[in-house]
């Protein structure tokens, strides 16, 4: 049965779970285990969020089960989850947004001054010379203001529209976030590498 | 797809940007069976949900039975008198 539901298409699972959800969630868990990291991945660096990470993507798998009633297969099944995944982190974001009082809706451009940036500790400094974890700390290191759009826009490949949408903010500052968010993603993963090396 | 969704070609943003769009990570803890604990607690905390208010629909029931029953007896008692 395992077998069976590993070489399935989404779609096909998708199907099964609608089929026999109360009585068998293997189906499920096997879409769960096939995008677990990649929604892991865009919770922590959207949300910069070390600790809850985990939970957030529990929760929108949670979500997703309950939600798969509605789902009316126009979009792909990862499309749908992706879509759920960034409402999920955004309203977790707002609800932070009270404690850190990082502004993600604003239309000042805000300076992009990297919130609950971390220096590099000497065991972070050798895993630095994996690229990967590079990239990590870089995003670590960014201000919610510039980092989230930048996760919308080249993490999950949102429109430019539909970022601004999201967040509530005008097409120009996305744009000019996205923009500088790029900027200082460069430069920090440039010096990172520089401290690694 | 409009004008606004594509970048400036002529800006060249290098590898790491470019990177982003395969950004993985392996979780520390075995999420998919964190996922169907979640899923059994919702389901459980919804016949929960159900069994209590079945169990309060009963008893309201049960209580009005013995009203009408009280007062259609008390009815009878004032009209034999």
């Amino acid at each position: 049965m395992l077998e069976d539901v590993r070489d399935q298409s989404d779609e096909a699972l998708v199907a099964q779970v609608r089929q026999s959800r109360d009585v068998d969630t293997r189906a499920f868990e096997q879409l769960v285990r096939r995008h677990q990291r990649r929604v892991l991945a865009n919770c922590r660096y959207m949300t910069n969020a070390h600790h809850d990470a985990e939970d957030l993507a529990q929760e929108v798998f949670v979500k997703a089960y309950f939600a798969l009633e509605g789902f009316e297969g126009r979009s792909q099944f990862k499309t749908w989850l992706q879509r759920l995944k960034i409402n999920h982190c955004l309203n977790y974001l707002r609800r932070r947004q009270g404690v850190t009082e990082v502004p993600l809706a604003d239309d000042d451009d805000g300076d992009g001054a990297p919130v609950g940036s971390q220096p590099p500790t000497i065991t972070r400094e050798l895993e630095l010379r994996d690229d990967r974890a590079r990239i990590a700390a870089t995003l670590e290191s960014m201000g919610d203001t510039l980092r989230v759009p930048l996760v919308l826009r080249d993490v999950d490949g949102l429109s430019y529209d539909e970022i601004a949408e999201r967040l509530g903010i005008g097409l120009s500052a996305v744009k000019m976030r996205i923009k500088r968010g790029r900027e200082e993603f460069r430069r920090v993963f440039a010096t990172l590498g520089s401290v690694g090396a | 797809m409009t004008p606004d969704d594509i970048d400036d070609p002529s800006e060249d943003w290098g590898e790491p940007i470019a990177e982003l769009r395969d950004l993985e990570l392996d979780p520390r803890s075995d999420l998919p069976l964190r996922v169907r604990r979640g899923i059994e607690r919702r389901f459980f905390a919804r016949d929960l949900l159900t069994l209590s208010w079945t169990g309060i629909t009963k008893a309201f029931m049960e209580w009005l039975a013995m009203l009408f029953t009280g007062l259609s007896s008390e009815r009878k008692q004032k009209e034999e008198q």
